[in-house]
């Protein structure tokens, strides 16, 4: 059973038990009770493992026989015409009595909020935002850190090994290192491992040919994870070794749909990178590996084979994986069944330590961890663990100010029905049988709130998704977790707030409620004042936080990349693998150029090994002439491009000039540098004409200067960036960058992959990204911070404003005869209103206040949403006293003008 | 009335049974199970019209049990104190051969008047 299966078993199991006891009293033996609650949990335990479905539908006819057995006289039996002792009927009239008076009052409840609909609809769309708001969170919570994985076995014993020092933790394993934690170990039915980056590999199959991810898996990958083969056959261990005489794949469902459609794949021959490989099963559907965000590979392959497929130049490929200095492997063991993971860290602690005796040259200082729970990567725990924190902490206060506006909206109401409720009292209702009408209500409301703020989390999910900085494999939908979750939390807010005004009307007595209401309470704010203060102190602290959010998205939209964006298309071809020598790439670059630049409704087009954003070069080389620094190597940014380059994305050329076709017969390379680099290794003297040395290279000649841009992040230090002719030192993986005339953009992207594919079919085409999306893509977390957050300070805004604005009404209908001798007596309507407005200006006063200290603490779990904007950032402190405090003014503005146009004659005699 | 009854006593007043009653007897008569099986089986032969929950259950079994229709197994020391064992006494066993008996006369009635039809009548 899953750890998340198993607690939802638990929880519903207790609130069974609970209820069974309310039926059945303490007639009812201990033992018969733990014997009924077991027939339930049994039968629940076998619906869950059937589905959600069948789980909803136990629940529902539980319910009813719940109902069914308190209404017909409890546990006792009905028919048991031989022995019905002087108790039975006593018992039965209590069930009965309990599931009458639980009816009555559901159906006085209802009555009554249909009576006052403003009331019943405004308490209702309260409740649903604010269960929306933590239903929506609570998805994503339940997505990334509880929910189990697809299709895989028992993931309650699978843990993940990771190699750490004191410096750095969760390091990957080199391969050597995995294959003698597999075979030596004796803690673990199964170790794997798999290589969690991935590859792009161009796939043909006949005539087709497309990109898609692959992984790097060991042979025992599937058999570890306890996966069944949705068609064929996983791997065997022969087939995972190096040179095996048939190399084969794994193809997920979603691959086979699309390129077999219906028909079996099994013995079908794919080509990978070129090399034949041949299909021996399929995945199950859905399947996406252990954790919810490491992506969904299309393609599972042998880590054995890697070198045929690998991206790197030949020697560097083969080293992988013999090559014990080479870290890319994420490892994950099924631990044995009497096994706990601390017996595994002994064991594996004590491998680490023999292959650190062994070879000590390359595991000196390294440890080696084990940490139960598979799905995320500790590293990603930590990082969406915190802002999921701040969601989630964000939404709990949205609630709160709901919970705590109600509440308020209660009182008001309440003291509408001090008469009902005092002749109540009078007829001999006791505290609890008033408090319960209440109840009924709240119970009324909460249910309503329970489901629409689950229907409101399907509109949301989607949203609040998009703020986490990995992508998911599988977008989030609320499911029964949250659905019961919503439940919990609108119920329990329900009965929050019903607390407060149920606890004034229980205790009061009847006396106090029907006679006429008591003087001098003007300054008296007592519940109303802390449920107020509560809010505006949550609104403070949201509103806080929105500021600062949307002060970084600004700061972070108005940044100057450097380079534009607008209207340009960005397309990758990968010519490795294609028989591409260096030569062969110069003409297909040269060839690509021509052709495409005369193709109508191109404006401008350029070709580069890298775009902003999308990946990194990095190289070493030494200064020639340089005192000082030509003897040390210095590195920088690399980047090939190819004439036109600059013009494209409009980046300003301050000296020289850039990149030319005439270069190619050069003999040295004429390179391009930005102005960072010449501010860095020339002190910002003129570049142009000095040379740079790398190794067997070519000596590099700069003839450009060029102006600064973002290469890698956005709000990044100047980056040193070097830029090589494409034509001068070809690559095989190329971005085209086109810029179309204004309207042109499909028709020239049509061409252009027209034109691509003439020139190579073969060459797999990505597909066509703007760029202005690629920079957009960047933003996303802020932008979605940004709305989210902003989204719900404002709305804890306006229902601070409301429960302020019903706190005073409230006030004011409570002490109007007293207002009303006050005037008699020659009060000034000013000095009575400024009185009510001073208590109203102290408490939000003291609120904001409380609200702004408590920020100064907080925001810090901010500052990784943060872009170029300090966690205490003056403008948002200062601003947001000063909005909350105008609000408040507004929100008590017609209570005022009340008081101001009260009649003393009439407001003497109210009650 | 008498807070005690023999079997025998019982049996004449007790049929026509309740359709669940005799549904639990004749799924104890194939061997003895706890609560959970039993309320499975049941559920299962009386089909979806009616639904029997643990609550309905526990007083079916309750009622039965102090008929002494049905009693506990001694729970082997292995197994659950909670997912007590029942199974069909000698009085209950007679009880649901009355029950049936009284049946198969109703429905030997209804035969003859061609309610069952032709098909029903040779099975």
């Amino acid at each position: 059973m899953t750890a998340a299966r198993a607690y939802w078993l638990r929880i519903s199991t207790a609130a069974y038990r609970f209820a069974i006891r309310r039926v059945g009293g303490s007639e009812l033996p201990s033992e018969d009770e733990a014997e009924i609650v077991q027939v339930f949990s049994d039968e629940l335990d076998e619906a869950a493992a059937r589905g959600p479905a069948h789980t909803l539908r136990v629940l529902a006819l539980t319910l009813v026989d719940m109902v069914v057995v308190s209404v017909t006289g409890g546990f006792e039996p009905k028919v048991h015409r031989f022995s019905r002792g002087p108790g039975t009927r006593r018992r039965r009239r209590r069930g009965d009595a309990f599931m009458a008076r639980f009816l009555d009052e559901i159906r006085y409840a209802l009555r009554t909020l249909v009576r006052s609909p403003s009331y019943a609809l405004t308490a209702c769309l309260i409740l649903t935002l604010a269960v929306g708001a933590n239903a929506t969170i609570f998805t994503l919570v339940e997505h990334l850190f509880l929910a189990p994985p697809e299709h895989v076995s028992e993931p309650d014993r699978l843990v993940r090994i990771n190699r750490t020092t004191e410096m750095s933790s969760f390091g990957s394993l080199a391969y050597p290192d995995y294959q003698y934690y597999r075979d030596y170990n004796d803690v673990f039915d199964g170790l794997m491992a798999y290589d969690p980056g991935g590859i792009t590999l161009s796939l043909g199959y006949g005539d087709r040919r497309r990109t898609d991810r692959g992984w790097f898996v060991s042979g025992n990958y599937f058999d570890v994870l306890g996966v069944r083969p949705a068609e064929g056959r996983f791997f065997r261990p022969d087939e995972d070794v190096v040179d095996a005489p048939v190399t084969v794949v794994v193809i997920s469902h979603r691959l086979w749909r699309d390129l077999f459609e219906r028909h079996s794949p099994i013995g079908e021959t794919l080509q990978l990178n070129g090399q034949p490989f041949t299909v021996i099963g399929v995945a199950p559907e859905g399947f996406a590996g252990v954790s919810p965000i490491e992506g969904v590979p299309d393609l599972w392959i042998p880590i054995t084979t890697q070198p045929l497929l690998s991206p790197l130049a030949g020697d560097m490929a083969l080293k992988r994986i013999p090559d014990s200095t080479w870290v890319w492997l994420w490892s994950i063991g099924r631990l044995r069944a009497d096994v706990a993971a601390s017996e595994a860290q002994a064991n594996m602690s004590a491998l680490a330590a023999n292959l650190e005796m062994e070879y000590p040259e390359w595991n000196e200082g390294w440890k080696v961890t084990v940490s139960s729970g598979a799905g995320l990567h500790p590293p990603q725990r930590s990082s969406l663990g915190s802002i999921t924190r701040v969601l989630l902490m964000v939404a709990l206060a949205v609630l709160l100010v709901a919970c705590s506006n109600i509440a308020i909206l209660l009182l008001a109401r309440n003291s509408g029905r001090r008469r009902e409720t005092g002749v109540r009292k009078a007829l001999g209702a006791n505290g609890w049988r008033i408090a319960s009408l209440m109840l009924g209500e709240s119970l009324v409301l909460g249910v309503v709130g329970a489901v629409g703020g689950f229907a409101l989390a399907f509109g949301c999910t989607r949203l609040a998704y998009g703020l986490l900085p990995a992508v998911l494999n599988v977008p989030p939908t609320p499911g029964l977790p949250v659905l019961g979750f919503s439940v919990l939390l609108a119920l329990g807010a329900a009965l929050v707030f019903t607390l407060v005004p149920a606890r004034q009307s229980a205790l009061l007595p009847a006396g106090r409620l029907l006679g006429k209401a008591r003087l001098f309470e003007l300054r008296r704010l007592s519940h109303q004042s802390v449920l107020v203060g509560l809010q505006v102190f949550l609104s403070t602290l949201l509103v806080i936080g929105g500021a600062l959010l949307v002060r970084s998205l600004i700061s972070a939209r108005s940044l100057d990349l450097g380079f534009e964006t607008e209207g340009r298309i960005v397309m990758g071809v990968d010519l490795r693998n294609h028989g591409y020598e260096s030569e062969a790439t110069k003409l297909y670059v040269a060839r690509a150029m021509d052709e495409i630049r005369v193709l109508p409704g191109v404006e401008h087009v350029a070709i580069a090994s890298l775009i902003p954003f999308r990946g990194a070069w990095t190289s070493g080389f030494t200064l020639e002439g340089a005192p000082g620094l030509a003897t040390n190597e210095q590195s920088s940014g690399f980047n090939a491009i190819s004439p036109g380059y600059f013009d494209t994305l409009s980046v300003s050329l301050l000296r020289g000039r850039g990149p030319e076709r005439s270069d190619e017969r050069s003999a040295e390379q004429l390179v391009v540098v930005n102005e960072a680099f010449a501010q860095k290794f020339f002190d910002g003297e003129d570049p142009i004409g000095r040379l740079l040395l790398q190794g067997e290279e070519p000596p590099m000649r700069i003839v450009g200067l060029v102006s600064n841009a973002t290469y890698y992040s956005l709000g990044e230090e100047p980056q040193t960036q070097v830029y090589v002719n494409l034509l001068q030192r070809p690559q095989s993986r190329l971005q085209f960058i086109v810029l179309p005339q204004s309207d042109q953009r499909a028709t020239v992207e049509r061409l252009v992959r027209q034109k691509l594919t003439q020139i190579d079919p073969d060459v797999a085409i990505s597909t066509t990204t703007p760029l202005a999306e690629v920079v957009e893509q960047q933003l996303a977390r802020y932008r979605t911070a940004a709305v989210l957050v902003g989204t719900f300070a404002l709305l804890a805004l306006v229902l601070a404003c409301i429960g302020l604005y019903g706190a005073l009404s409230y006030m004011v209908a409570r002490t109007t005869r007293e207002i009303g001798i006050r005037l008699a007596l020659g009060a000034r309507p000013g000095q009575v209103a400024a009185r009510l407005l001073r208590s109203g200006v102290s408490v939000v006063g003291l609120a904001t206040l409380s609200g702004v200290v408590a920020a100064l603490g907080l925001t810090r779990y901010l500052s990784h949403l943060l872009f170029d904007v300090h966690p205490l950032d003056p403008p948002s402190f200062l601003l947001t006293p000063i909005v909350l405090l105008l609000v408040s003014l507004v929100a008590s503005w017609v209570p005022m003008r009340r008081v101001m146009a009260t009649e003393p004659t009439i407001a003497i005699r109210a009650d | 009335m008498k807070d005690t009854q023999t079997p025998a006593e019982s049996q004449g007043g007790v049929t026509p049974l309740r359709p669940v009653v005799f549904a639990i007897l004749l799924v104890l008569q194939e061997g003895p199970a706890h609560g959970y099986a039993v309320m499975k089986a049941v559920n299962e032969s009386l089909g979806r019209r009616a639904v029997l929950g643990p609550g309905s259950l526990y007083r079916n079994l309750k009622e039965m049990r102090d008929l002494g229709w049905i009693e506990h197994q001694g729970t082997p020391e292995a197994e659950d104190q909670r997912r007590r064992i029942y199974r069909i006494s000698a009085s209950g066993r007679e009880v649901a051969r009355t029950e049936a008996e009284r049946l198969r006369v109703l429905v030997a009635r209804a035969r003859e008047l061609d309610l069952l039809g032709e098909e029903a009548a040779t099975s």
